[in-house]
Formats: structure tokens, sequence, C-alpha cells
């Protein structure tokens, strides 16, 4: 019998990865670090999980050495957060160009400076082009149910790539929530053992790594893309699965209240339940609205996505960053995804919620009906804001 | 691949070698005479993890059979400033 209990959602993801008994785990355990990698030293040294912690020197070495459990086949979890995720960055991209299933959890944080710790998806945007299948929660229910099924998509012989499962830094990552642990028996039918083909073997040599001279580094790059495009195939089917034993069901773009929105709203993480409040309240009294909430945001779901959006006259996007010189990043990625779409609606960019300013219901209230203005007048201000004290430093009205 | 001690020093070296013909390091390079007499010390139990530089550049550039150069010992390769921790 499956069990309902409350749980941080660091706490679900490291049950998750204890589950999946991962047998190699390297992370850097202070600031800006969370309560996952604290849980599995606890459950390593209990013993309740038969697994190699690696305390290491930084983020650098803890994906450096994740790099090497996974040559050996060693099923290998970290999790990092905010700066930790900037200070590995350069090695977060050689494990997916190495072909290393790792699983990583991303608590996602703001980026200094000024100093901050609290969560905003300025950390997910600076690796977004890292090679890594990359999804975000909206709860602790799904932070557990992701990073499991995470193991299962990335280890599939077909795929091969590191996953990345982002969550909401303090608003998930530090937040109680009732979630269902199913038991062992059904994680195991899920999730099979890690079989990895080229497994470092003195028995069997072979060289991971090696250099590319220009006249074999564009063959091998286009190479990982065609293979990561391919990967859509067994993410769906591991969510399909998934639905299958654990009865919850996960989609590339969920969709909340949709039928026949002429208005749709796009969010990212946790902050999608926050808009459900409004847009139930909304569409109880007549409005045709709806949302949509990005679950895969790389390999990019384009079909899906379009699918969706293809009935809908205003789209609005909520970025928890900033590109600086541009925009929020999930607004220029959905408009060129449908730039070429006939007929398409109108998309409307306001960016909030960084550094851990809450969003509420009354500023997705004003997110709303300030982005139906903007569509109307069909002119685009540089930078639409929500909860700024926009007057004061000089960017509004 | 059992190698055979050379009669006068024996235990002390193999003939066997890891390091197999069809590097690029520089003729007389020291690090290749080296890396060459390390492999032998290591025997064939053993996986090497090896941060960017010449050993890596000379030893296994694309697209070559994997493993063909150090014919005989699992090798990983990462970045400049990081073997594998």
């Amino acid at each position: 019998m499956s069990k309902r209990v409350a749980l941080e959602a660091s706490f679900a993801v490291a049950e998750a990865a204890r589950m999946a008994d991962v047998d190699v785990t390297a992370a850097y355990p202070i600031t800006p670090q969370t309560h996952i990698p604290e849980r599995l030293a606890e459950m390593v040294a209990d013993g309740e999980l038969d697994a190699a912690y690696i305390p290491v020197e930084s983020e650098h070495s803890a994906m450096s050495a994740c790099l090497g459990a996974a040559a050996v086949g060693a099923r290998t979890f970290t999790a990092t957060a905010g700066q930790g995720l900037e200070l590995m960055h350069e090695v977060v991209y050689v494990a997916s160009s190495m072909r290393y299933p790792i699983v990583m959890a991303v608590c996602n944080r703001a980026l200094s400076a000024p100093l901050s710790v609290w969560g905003d998806h300025s950390d997910a945007m600076a690796v977004r082009d890292t090679g890594w299948i990359q999804v975000f929660c909206q709860n602790n229910q799904e932070a557990f149910d992701l990073t499991l099924w995470a193991f299962r998509v990335g280890e599939d012989p077909k795929v091969l790539f590191p996953v990345m499962v982002h969550l909401d830094g303090f608003t998930l990552s530090h937040v109680t929530e009732p979630v269902i642990l199913p038991e062992q028996s059904e994680v195991d039918r899920f999730l099979p053992k890690f079989q990895y083909l080229f497994a470092l073997n003195p028995d069997k040599p072979m060289t991971h790594g090696a250099f590319g001279p220009p006249e074999i580094y564009s063959e091998a790059k286009i190479a990982q893309e065609v293979a990561f495009r391919k990967s859509k195939e067994i993410i769906l089917q591991g969510w399909n699965e998934f639905g299958n034993i654990f009865g919850r069901h996960y989609f590339p773009v969920e969709q909340y209240r949709t039928a026949g929105a002429k208005t749709l709203l796009l969010t990212m993480g946790s902050s999608t339940e926050t808009a459900k409040i409004v847009i139930d309240e909304r569409r109880d009294k007549g409005e045709a609205i709806g949302l949509i909430s990005l679950r895969l945001w790389r390999p990019f779901p384009f079909e899906e996505f379009r699918q969706i959006v293809k009935g809908a006259e205003t789209l609005i996007v909520l970025d928890r960053c900033i590109s600086s010189g541009m925009g929020g990043p999930v607004f220029s990625e959905v408009r060129s995804a449908l730039y070429n779409e006939v007929p398409k609606p109108k998309v409307v960019n306001i960016i909030g919620g960084l550094g851990g300013r809450d969003i509420s219901e009354n500023d997705f209230e004003y997110v709303i009906d300030r982005s139906r203005e903007i569509a109307k007048q069909g002119s685009e201000k540089m930078l639409e804001t929500v909860g700024v004290r926009g007057k004061m430093i000089g960017i509004r009205g | 691949m059992e190698g055979k001690t050379i009669k006068f020093g024996k235990n002390l070296v193999t003939t066997r070698e890891s390091l197999a013909p069809g590097h690029n390091f520089c003729a007389g390079c020291g690090e290749a005479l080296a890396l060459r007499l390390a492999l032998k010390a290591l025997g064939e139990n053993v996986i090497i993890a090896n941060a960017t530089g010449c050993i890596e550049i000379c030893t296994s550039p694309l697209p070559i059979p994997l493993g063909a150069f150090l014919g005989c010992i699992p090798f990983l390769k990462t970045l400049l400033p990081k073997s594998q921790e």
C-alpha cells in the first residue's frame, strides 16, 4: 500500500533517490545547497541507503565526481541550486555530451547580485542549452514523481542523457505538503536496474571523452542533437508507464480549464498552483480563460504546445527571469515557436517573482488585465512587470 | 595478454605495452615515456581518469576506434581543471 505523508519537497526528492536505490551521490553540502543532500547523507549514515556519498569541495567537483561514477555504470544523483549550478556550469555540458544519465534536482533560485538565495528561474534559464532533459515541478508530489521518472528516462538505452528536475527554491524545496509515497515493489516495477552498456571496465577497455578536432566535432554535436530530440518518444513512454503504475499522469504541456479559452496564461513551476485559483474564479464568472504550464522544457514540446495554443487570441507568458536586453526567456521561446503558425495568438510578456518575490492572486489578476490591455493596444512596452514598485525606479507609467 | 617479464629484471617491468603504437606524442617526449612506464607499473586492472592535456590529445583524437591507442586500458578524459574526483 502506498502511504500519504507530510514531506518537504527536498525530503520527497531524497526519498525518490532512496527508492531508486542510487549508487553514488556527490554534493557540496553548504549554501546554496538544500535539504536534499542533507537528507541523503542521513540515509547513507543510518544505513537506509546503500550508496557512496561523496562530500566534495565545490559544485564543480560534485558534477565531476558524478561523471566518474556514471562512467563506470553507477546510478548517480546530485542536487544543487542557484549559485551552485552556476559554479557547476562547465561540467554540466560534459555530462550531456558524454551521454551520462545523471539525475540532478535543482531548487531554482535567483542569482546574485544583490545577494539572494530566494526563488526564481534565473539559474534554470542559464543552463537551458546544456543538453539535459529538463522538467519543472508544481508541487512536492511532482518533485517526488519526476525524480523517479528521471532515472527511468535518462537511463533508457535509447536516451542516455542526464535529466534535470527543477523545483522552485523555498516555495517548494522548503515547504511541507502531503506526498503519496509508493511501495518499493511498485517503484521496482517502474524502474529497472541500471545496465550501462558502455561502463568503463578493465575487461572491456574503451575511451570516454576523446577530443573532437574540427573534422569530427560538428558531426558529434549533430548526432547528439538528433538523439536528444528522439528522446521525447521515451519521455512520453515514461510518463505513460508512470501513469499506469502510480495513477498520476504527466504531459509535456499541462492544461487547466483550457477548453474554448480565448486567453491563455502560461506559467512554470509552483506559481501555476496560485494561478489556478484566479483561473477558477474567472472561469466561474464565464470568462474564456485557461492556464497552461510547460512541464517539459527540454526538449521543447513544439507539437503539443502549438496544438494547445491554436485557438487562443492572447497568450500571456509569466517569466521569473530576465534575459538582459531581451526580455523573458520563456516568452522569447514560445513566441518563436508560434511565429510561423496561422492563426497565432498575440503573445504578451510579464516579468515577476524575481528573487523570491511572491506572486499573489492579486498579482495574477493584474497580469491578466494588464496583458489584455497590451494585446488590445497592439503595442509592446519594453519591460512589463508585476509586483515591482515601478514608480520608485522609473520603469512604469 | 599476459606480459612476459624481462630476464634481467624479473618482476621489475612487464613487456606488455598499454600505450600502444599509433599515438602522436613527439619523438622523445618525456611525458610519453613516463606514461608508458606508469601503465606498466599499474598493471591491467585499472581505469585511468585524466584531465585535459597532452596525454589526452596524443592518445585519443576522434574519429578512431575507441581505446585504440591506449589499447588495453579504459580511459576517461574530462575538463582542463579537473581530473576525476
